[in-house]
Order: structure tokens, then C-alpha cells, then sequence
């Protein structure tokens, strides 16, 4: 019985009015409301159901992490594409097996499945997807993670890709997790490197089962892990410049960090050094910061940072992480989604290496019940100011069968800048795609219908994706930015932006990865609230190139090749 | 937070069946006792007063006009009575009955045992009179001969759930969780309809894990007792912990309504309300708490959590500063003030930081949250160490689980009769946290069913050096040395056994074998008729 209802018995009638004001106060300002997603994948020819582990019970770990999802431009067309890793069953089967899916943008709000054509159809316990054109031949290409053995797939500039895993010296020796990746170029020589967490040695002869080991939540048995699982390292890999890489796990220091957990993988510039730093979302245990030595090393820093756990140092199980200058102090953010029962991190960059845990202050720590995936800092009303959206679900779909109130299934959430440091929780306004619940995890963030307003695609896990639509209302004035490198790697990854108009300045950066081991679009998008042109645009390119323009006009799409404003 | 409940159930004796001939009764003492049996204590009061006034000499008008003031809470007038009935017969056992179960009332356990033993010796089979004795003993600490009291009133009265309740109790009390169990389900076989007995063994069962158990014995009492303001807290905790807290919430409302100017109550709901996310409400909830009472840290600190969670920073800051002065030996509060501190007062949070350490040493959290504060004060050095910390606790903890991992597994194949199995589970155990005393201990086990002597005596010896108060290590040490024939050590460990768990009848058992083979036979029959009364040794005959 809630608050509401009991004062309603109590004082009859009388007493219903007041409700009934707020609820139409509520649904006043729903409908003056200037953002709204709605969810149109099956119109947008969506249907193909990603496949992973049990629906109603889960023997092991492996059948919980879900896939990735990425909106990508494969054909150069100017439109985003769309890319779903698929999964597997313990039991296997399944007739025809599960595959990733690769849908070509329709430009008419609707996709075509084009997996076979594009020589993409794979099965198995698919993980995480990031994009990056690795031999700089004009098209991006694929990294897609498994447990088991990762892909690399190049684009072949026709709509097919092949498997160069093997030619690319990729192939592993033994059986890793392979979870979030990422491409970047961290010393900064014009070919992108790569970057993969490792969630689990895992091993289904040894694992342990339900119920045992203690794997007991709420007092009904359930997979174990990953506390208690044999940990795993991350990897790095060096591009050597001829469609090899080489790894460099040890060579570079990534491997002075213990083994963990590791999940997310954001890369990012965090002090402004003009090198990539890697940002590790560790579950269960602390999250790691790969600071970047520019000679070739790195220096796992994230204790030092403030960014390795809690405000008041406890470990937490991160899933997704992105990165963002809420604030538009000139500093990129780390935004982070946790388990449940705790909250997500705020990360707020400090400059000189230090961070302060602001979720709470910031009004992020309203939902501790939620088990948070996919993520990202976006602007999709256009105002300047980076808002933030998390899918969540449960580990457990058990969870169903206690009627206890929690879900497997959970809605999604939508905070809206506030331009002070504070967020509102405005997801009960934005359109009807927040009244559903879903088993969420990857989640990608881009412009798919080129509309000038950023819109998102969610991988829940046994169900269809999600393609939610933004509508903005406001007016507000935007531009995107299509980067190609020259000097620096074609897919101008690592390069860095800054929007000023006035003082108000917006910061952000090409990146591969990220989110829960999605791709967002490489493009840039800034909100530009009703500037009718930008002061400055300025370009940092990975090879320390700068680009400048200035009164640049809003509302397009405009393409920056490296170098063509000297 | 969970308790159990400690209640003193009063058998009163009135006199029916005393032994007295059965004699036609003055009208007001008949009258009395008819209004007493209806439970109208107070018209009773002035009849039965009236039957003691015109007949002194009669115990039984004593005796009922007693027990109806004690009912009416008169105790000291009670005891007058009844002291007044033992003048008349000074061999009344139902007066001495009477006398010190009015006295365990008032909390006078030393006379009260005293009375009940002389009700014992003018007539041993008396079970109320050992049912009391044991409640009196056990409130002295005198938990061994509170045990065979309570055992002895089971054996004369199988059916007595007061009795059963008590043992299940102070086998609680001494971490016998199987035998409490096993107490508390006679007493809920023996008096069904009780809501204290349904209610103690929800307790119990939710000790020992079983969490639906828990909550349908919690259930059961409230449906048979919707009043009952424990009955619905545990049941509310019990749900919370099962992770509904819409359940919760409902019975901690519950709570509220029985008890509204109870901070507690008001605490747990706001507490609850905060886990549902439900903040403002929360907030409102807690406030009430802390004005209730503003003496409960808890309130203050769960206060300043949701004002923190709000983003209502100054406000937690005040609450987590009044939890920590009502409640300074808490880490967790000195951590959570800390860490409200950092941003603003690096200097005071670090002050925080270091209590919570002092107090909790291996909390790793805090030695994390203090590297990261003496980083922002510049203090790199500290900082790092702190770290450095943080993280080898973080690895000992990570080893302490895989040990636990390994046991478990371990326990499980000495279950299954897999010796070999277990060995090397429990192996692993050890070698992931030597010191961990259940690895040794189940080791030692395992081995010493093998028969290997060396390793299992090295196992056990590793086990008590971390765990010296563990009577069952010293047990199955002792049958370990037993079996190789080193009945002096064995008896060491057995009486070790005995001085850390005097109700341990296993180990007076294994005690008087031991001590017959070392040709004290004496001490052998004393150890063996304990034994015999606590439960154990039944089929021996005898050393």
C-alpha cells in the first residue's frame, strides 16, 4: 500500500482531487515535453532475435553478458548502418544457428538484413563489437568479440567483409572471454591498435553450478561468478602497418595490472596529453585506468585516479562505461553503470589525473535497483549540454519466479543536463519507449535517420533489438562532423573536437568502442541550443595536426578531412 | 536486525492437584479460582484476598491469591503470599514452585533457583519447577546445568514448548544452531498455536539459511497474532532479505501502526523505503525517526544516506555527523562521514578515514577512500601506501573466498564419502589461506579417516592455533587421537571440548571412554551419567 492510496482511504472522495491535478500536471508537462523516443525496430525491419543463454534459468555466467550493437556506415553512403552480435544456448540446436546481424540503412527509416551478402553469417557466444578502418583502405572495419575466438573482419569496400583473424595475427592460442574492445592508436604512428578486455577464464568442465559455491541469490540458487572465477587479462594489440598486429600486452604494461573482471572499455584522452588513455569497467572488483606513457607503455592508475571504485572506496561490479564532458569544463567525464543495489559513477575529471565521484550531488543516485549496461553521454534535444541514457536488466531471469518485485526485464533511463551539474531523471517523459521493460545490454548511440537528432539502438538479450527514434521539438540548432584522417588513421579515431560558441565550449572525441561493448557512431554531433553559427570548431588530430574553422553554420552534416583547413 | 525473543512463560501453580486432598472449598476461594480460570483477574483479586483474610492456615488461598496478584502484577505482594503459604506448609512444593517463578519474574535468579530447587527436592518430578529452574540458571549464566534442567523438564513433560523454547534458546546462546533448531520444532509441534514459537524458530531457521522456512514460521505468527510487533519486524526482515521490499514495506507499516512513536520502527520502514528507491518518502519516514529518538544512530546515519543519495549534501554531512558521535566505534559511519567530507574538508575525512581503520583495520574500502583523499592533499606517499592496502586486502579477501569455495567443496565430498575427493579440496583450502581454521578442521577430518595420523594431527593442531575456541576442533581432534590410542591427549581435548561447550554431551561421552581407558573410573561413571542427561551415550553401557 503506498503513501497515496492510504491517505485516499482515509479521507475519501475529498481527497482524490489533488491527485488527479498531478497527474495531469505530469501529463501537461509529458506532452510539452520536447524529447521523445519511440521505438520503431519492427517497422524499421529489426526482427531478428538475439539469441543468448537460457531464458527463464541460467547454469552458468556465460549465458548472462549479452551482446553488443553498433551503428556504423559500412558502405559510405552518409547513413548509418546497423551492426548486432548474436549469441548462442548451452543446448545448441537451434536450426539455422544464431549469427550476427549487419542491416543496411533503407534511408527511408527502414533496414535490410544483409548478413549473408556481406559474408558476415557467424555463430557462437558473441560479446562485443567495435569498429575501426585498422588498415586505413577508406572503410571501416570489424572487431567483434566471443568467448572463444575473436573476429577481425575486413571491409572490403563492396558490401562483403572477410575473416582475416588468422592473416592478422589475431588468432589465440587458447580459449579467452573476449568482452569490450576497442581500436585506437596509442602511439599515435597513423594505424590503429586494439584493445580487448577479458572477462572470465572460463571453463563450463570446472565451472561450478547453480546453488553451489554459495551462488544463491535471494535464497534461490544461481549461476556463479564471476567472484570466485578464475580472472583474466586484457590485451593489447600493436598494428604493425601491414594488416598484422602484434601483441603487446606485456611489452606496453597492460599486464602489470592483476587480473580481473574486465567488461566496458572506454579509450579516451582523460589529461588532455593528446594520447589515449583506456578505461577498464571491471565487475566486482576495482575498474582500471590505463594511463598512457606516451613511449609505447602504459601505467594502470585508476585507484590514484578516483576512478577505480566507489566515492568512499568500494569495489563495484561496472558494466558500461562512456565518456562525455557533461560539464563543458574542457575535461571528459567517465560515466560508469553498475549491478544493483548500488549506484552508477560520475566520474567528473578534476585535470591532473584526478577524478570526484559526483553521482550522488549530481542527482544521478535516484535508482539503486537497477543492474545497469549500455550507456552514453548524448545530447538529443540539442541544447549543448550532454545528457545520459542507460539500458539496465538483470543477471537473473530466476528473479521472475520470486515475485519479490524485481524483473529480469528493466525499464530504461533517460537523465536530461541540467547545465548546472545536476540531472534530472526525465524518463517518465520521454515517449513511450520508457513505459517497456527489457533484458537490456549493448546500446549504441547515433543519428540513423540524419535528422540532426541523435537516436539509440539497445541489444536486449532473447528478444528483438530496439531502434528508438528521438523526436526533439525544441529548435535547437545542431551540427555533425564526419572526420577522415590523412596523416592520422582514416577513421580519425582518437581525434578530438572542440565546439565553442560564446563561452560555452564542447568537447568530444572520435571513438571506437565504448558504451557495453557497443560502437557508436563515429560521426560527432553537438547540440547547439539556437546559435545560429559556431565561433570555433577546432580539429586535434591524432597526429598532433589541428584543424580551425570558424562561423561555421549549423544544422549539417559536414565532412573534415585532416589538414584541409591549412 | 533480528532478535529472539526472551520470555519468561510463568507456569502458575495454583494448587489444583498439589497433592492436598481435594476438600470442599470456601465460597470465596471457589468463587476466586472460578473468575481466575475465566481470567477476570481483577474481581478474582478481592474474593481470593478475602479467602486468605478468614482462612490463614489454608495454602491454597495463599497460593491462588498469590498467583492472581502476580497475574495482576503485584509481584512483591505475590511474593508475600506465597511466603505466607510456606509458613503454613513449609513442604509445599507448588509454594516453592510458586515463590521462585515469581521471583524469575522479578528478576531474582539466584533466590529464585534457590526456591525452585527446594520445590525439586520435596518432589522431583516436578517439570514446571525444572522448566524455571533452567530459565533461572540460564539468566546466571550457568548454562550447563540450565541445559540439564530443561532437559529433565522435557523428559518428565515431552510437550512443554515453554521448555523446549528455553533449550532452543541457550543452544543458541552457545551456537548450537542444529539442536536450537531441533528444540524450537518440538516447541511449535508442542504448542502450535503460539506465536513466540513459530516466531523463534523463523529465527532460527533464518540463522541457518533457510529463508523460506523462516518467513512461512514468521507468517504463521502473525496470522496467529497480528499484534505481534516482533513477529511482523522479523517477518518484514525476512521478506527485505528475500529482496521484496514491497512485502517489507507492508509489514514494517504494520509495525509503524503498532508502534508509532518507536524510532526503531520508523527507522526500519525508512530504511526500507530508501532500498526501494523511494527517497522522499524515506526522508520523511527518517526525520520522524530521529525525532523519536534522537539517540539512535542508525536513524541518524540511514538519514543521512538518502539526504546523501538526494544530493543533499549538507544535510547528510549533519546526520552523518550526529551518527558518529552516538556511535563512535561504527567504521562504516566513520567511512561514510569521510567520504561526505572529501571534496570540501579533505583534512576531516581523513581524520574519518583513519577511525574507521583504527576501528576496522582490514577495511579495505576505507584504507581506499584514504589514498584517495591523501592524494588530493598531495600526499602521494600515503596515498600509494594506502593502496597498496586497500589492494592486498582485496587479494586476502579474494583468497579467503576461494578458500571458502574450496571447503565447501570439500565438505561436500567428505558427504559423499569421496575421502580423496575432500583431501584435495580441503588441500586447496589450505593453500589458498593456511591459516583458515574450517579448512584445517575438515582437513584433519579427512584425514584421520584415512588413517593418516601425522598430517591429520598437523591438520588440527593448525586449526585450533586459529580457532583455540572451537569445541568441535577439540572434539574431532580428540576422537582423531582416540583412535590412535593417545587416550590421555584425547581427553585433553574432550575436556577442552567440555570447558568451552559444558552441554557438549558428545564430548562427556567420548570423555568417560577416554577417561575409563585411562583407569579413572570415577571420573568415568560422573562423565558418562552427564553424558546420559544431556542426551548422548545412550546405547553405551558404561565405560
Amino acid at each position: 500500500m503506498d503513501r497515496r492510496s492510504f491517505l485516499g482511504g482515509l479521507l475519501s472522495a475529498a481527497i482524490l482531487l489533488p491527485p488527479a491535478k498531478i497527474s495531469g500536471e505530469k501529463a501537461d508537462e509529458e506532452q510539452k515535453f520536447p524529447i521523445r523516443f519511440e521505438d520503431i525496430s519492427t517497422h524499421a525491419g529489426l526482427n531478428a532475435l538475439t539469441i543468448y543463454g537460457g531464458r527463464t534459468t541460467n547454469k552458468y555466467i556465460l549465458e548472462t553478458t549479452g551482446c553488443g550493437a553498433a551503428f556504423f556506415d559500412y558502405d559510405h553512403d552518409g547513413w548509418l548502418d546497423i551492426f548486432l552480435v548474436n549469441g548462442s544456448t548451452l543446448e545448441g540446436g537451434i536450426v539455422p544457428a544464431p549469427t550476427n546481424h549487419l542491416y543496411h540503412n533503407n534511408r527511408n527509416g527502414t533496414f535490410t538484413d544483409v548478413t549473408q551478402r556481406a559474408g558476415l553469417i557467424h555463430s557462437g557466444w558473441g560479446q562485443g563489437i567495435c569498429i575501426g578502418d585498422y588498415d586505413n583502405d577508406g572503410f571501416d572495419d570489424l572487431f567483434v568479440t566471443y568467448w572463444g575466438q575473436n573476429v577481425l573482419y575486413h571491409n572490403n569496400g563492396d558490401g562483403t567483409f572477410t575473416d582475416v583473424t588468422e592473416k592478422a595475427g589475431l588468432l589465440q592460442s587458447e580459449r579467452h572471454w573476449g568482452a569490450g574492445c576497442a581500436f585506437l592508436d596509442y602511439d599515435r604512428d597513423g594505424f590503429l591498435d586494439l584493445f580487448v578486455t577479458n572477462y572470465v577464464d572460463f571453463d563450463p568442465q570446472t565451472a561450478p553450478l547453480p546453488g553451489s559455491w554459495g551462488c544463491v541469490y535471494r535464497g534461490t540458487p544461481v549461476n556463479c561468478g564471476p567472484r570466485g572465477l578464475p580472472k583474466d587479462k586484457n590485451r593489447l594489440y600493436h598494428n604493425n602497418g601491414d594488416g598484422t598486429f602484434t601483441d603487446v600486452t606485456e611489452k606496453s604494461g597492460i599486464a602489470q595490472a592483476e587480473a580481473s573482471y574486465g567488461l566496458g572499455v572506454l579509450v579516451s584522452d582523460f589529461n588532455n596529453d593528446a594520447y589515449p588513455d583506456i578505461y577498464v569497467a571491471n565487475d566486482s572488483e576495482p575498474s582500471y585506468l590505463f594511463w598512457n606513457n606516451k613511449n609505447g607503455t602504459f601505467t594502470e592508475g585508476g585507484m590514484a585516479a578516483g576512478v577505480a571504485t566507489s566515492a568512499d572506496g568500494r569495489n563495484q561490479s561496472g558494466m558500461g562505461v562512456t565518456a562525455g564532458d557533461y560539464n563543458c569544463d574542457g575535461w571528459l567525464d567517465i560515466f560508469k553503470t553498475n549491478f544493483s543495489d548500488d549506484m552508477p559513477n560520475l566520474y567528473r575529471n578534476l585535470g591532473k589525473g584526478f577524478f570526484e565521484d559526483d553521482v550522488t550531488s549530481a542527482g544521478l543516485g535516484i535508482h539503486t535497483r537497477y543492474l545497469g549496461w549500455g550507456c552514453g553521454f548524448f545530447d538529443p534535444d540539442n541544447d549543448g549540454w550532454l545528457d545520459i541514457f542507460y539500458v539496465n536488466g538483470h543477471v537473473y531471469p530466476e528473479v521472475d519466479r520470486l515475485n519479490v518485485g524485481i524483473t529480469y526485464r528493466e525499464p530504461m533511463v533517460f537523465y536530461r543536463n541540467l547545465g548546472n551539474g545536476k540531472f534530472r531523471d526525465v524518463s517518465s517523459l520521454a515517449g513511450s519507449a520508457f513505459s517497456e521493460k527489457i533484458a537490456g545490454r549493448g546500446c549504441a548511440f547515433g543519428d540513423f535517420d540524419n535528422d540532426g537528432t541523435v537516436d539509440i539502438l539497445v541489444n536486449p538479450i532473447n528478444d528483438i533489438p530496439r531502434l528508438l527514434k528521438c523526436s526533439n521539438s525544441t529548435g535547437n540548432h545542431w551540427i555533425t562532423l564526419k572526420l577522415i584522417g590523412t596523416k592520422s588513421n582514416h577513421s580519425a579515431i582518437g581525434a578530438r573536437v572542440r565546439c565553442v560558441i560564446g563561452n560555452h565550449q564542447q568537447l568530444d572525441e572520435v571513438r571506437s568502442g565504448g558504451s557495453y561493448m557497443s560502437q557508436n557512431d563515429l560521426r560527432i554531433h553537438f547540440g547547439l541550443g539556437k546559435a545560429n553559427r559556431i565561433d570555433l570548431l577546432e580539429i586535434s588530430w591524432p597526429s598532433g595536426h589541428i584543424d580551425r574553422m570558424t562561423g561555421v553554420k549549423p544544422n549539417q552534416f559536414m565532412t573534415v578531412r585532416e589538414g584541409q583547413t591549412a | 536486525m533480528r532478535r529472539l525473543l526472551i520470555f519468561s512463560f510463568i507456569f502458575w501453580f495454583g494448587g489444583i492437584g498439589s497433592g492436598q486432598a481435594q476438600q470442599e472449598l470456601p465460597v470465596p476461594l471457589s468463587q476466586g479460582i472460578e473468575l481466575l480460570e475465566k481470567g477476570e483477574i481483577q474481581k478474582a483479586l478481592p474474593l481470593l484476598r478475602q479467602a486468605a483474610t478468614l482462612h490463614p492456615d489454608s495454602v491454597q488461598a495463599h497460593n491462588y491469591y498469590g498467583f492472581a496478584l502476580g497475574r495482576a502484577g503485584h509481584l512483591p505482594e505475590a511474593v508475600k503470599e506465597f511466603k505466607q503459604a510456606l509458613r503454613v506448609d513449609p513442604r509445599s512444593a507448588e509454594a516453592f514452585y510458586n515463590l521462585g517463578a515469581v521471583l524469575n519474574q522479578e528478576g531474582a535468579y539466584p533466590a529464585a533457583a534457590g526456591y525452585l530447587r527446594k520445590a525439586l527436592s520435596l518432589r522431583p518430578d516436578f517439570p514446571e519447577a525444572d522448566k524455571e529452574l533452567g530459565f533461572a540458571l540460564a539468566q546466571e549464566g550457568k548454562v550447563q546445568e540450565a541445559i540439564l534442567a530443561l532437559r529433565r523438564a522435557i523428559r518428565d513433560e515431552p510437550n512443554m514448548a515453554s521448555a523446549h523454547n528455553e533449550l532452543g534458546l541457550l543452544y543458541v546462546q552457545i551456537g548450537d544452531q542444529e539442536d536450537a533448531l531441533s528444540e524450537f520444532r518440538q516447541a511449535v509441534a508442542a504448542s502450535p498455536g503460539s506465536a513466540e514459537s513459530h516466531n523463534n524458530l523463523g529465527v532460527a531457521l533464518h540463522q541457518s539459511g533457510d529463508l523460506d522456512g523462516a518467513i512461512a514460521e514468521f507468517r504463521r505468527a502473525v496470522e496467529i497474532n497480528p499484534k505481534f510487533a516482533e513477529g511482523l519486524k522479523n517477518l518484514a526482515q525476512a521478506v527485505r532479505d528475500k529482496g521484496n521490499l514491497n512485502a517489507a514495506l507492508h509489514y514494517f507499516r504494520q509495525v509503524v501502526a503498532l508502534e508509532p512513536n518507536s524510532g526503531n520502527a520508523h527507522t526500519d520502514l525508512g530504511y526500507t523505503l530508501k532500498l526501494s528507491d523511494r527517497l522522499k518518502e524515506a526522508e520523511e519516514e527518517l526525520s520522524k525517526a530521529v525525532k523519536l529518538s534522537p539517540g539512535l544512530a542508525r536513524a541518524h546515519f540511514d538519514l543521512a544516506e538518502v539526504l546523501q543519495q538526494e544530493g543533499n549534501s549538507s544535510a547528510a554531512l549533519q546526520e552523518y555527523r550526529k551518527a558518529v558521535t552516538l556511535s563512535p566505534a561504527d567504521a562504516e559511519f566513520h567511512l561514510k562521514l569521510g567520504a561526505a567530507l572529501a571534496e570540501n574538508q579533505p583534512q576531516a575525512a581523513i581524520s574519518e578515514f583513519r577511525r574507521a581503520i583504527g576501528i576496522d583495520p582490514k577495511n579495505s574500502a576505507a584504507h581506499q577512500a584514504l589514498g584517495m583523499t591523501l592524494r588530493r592533499i598531495g600526499d602521494m606517499q600515503g596515498a600509494a601506501e594506502e593502496f597498496r592496502r586497500s589492494q592486498q586486502l582485496t587479494a586476502e579477501s579474494d583468497q579467503h573466498l576461494a578458500a571458502v569455495e574450496y571447503t565447501n567443496r570439500g565438505i561436500a565430498d567428505l558427504k559423499k564419502g569421496d575421502l580423496l575427493g575432500a583431501i584435495r579440496e580441503l588441500q586447496n583450502a589450505v593453500k589458498s589461506q593456511p591459516e583458515m581454521a574450517d579448512a584445517n578442521h575438515y582437513l584433519g577430518i579427512a584425514l584421520s579417516a584415512e588413517n593418516r595420523w601425522t598430517e591429520a594431527d598437523h591438520a588440527f593442531e593448525a586449526a585450533l592455533k586459529n580457532a583455540p575456541a572451537n569445541p568441535d576442533i577439540h572434539f574431532n581432534f580428540g576422537v582423531a587421537l582416540a583412535r590412535q590410542g593417545r587416550w590421555h591427549d584425547a581427553s585433553q581435548q574432550y575436556e577442552a571440548a567440555i570447558r568451552l561447550r559444558p552441554s557438549y554431551s558428545d564430548a562427556h561421552c567420548e570423555l568417560a571412554i577416554a577417561l575409563s581407558r585411562l583407569g579413572q573410573t570415577e571420573r568415568s561413571q560422573n562423565e558418562l551419567k552427564l553424558a546420559r542427561e544431556l542426551g548422548s551415550c545412550e546405547g553405551a553401557g558404561g565405560p
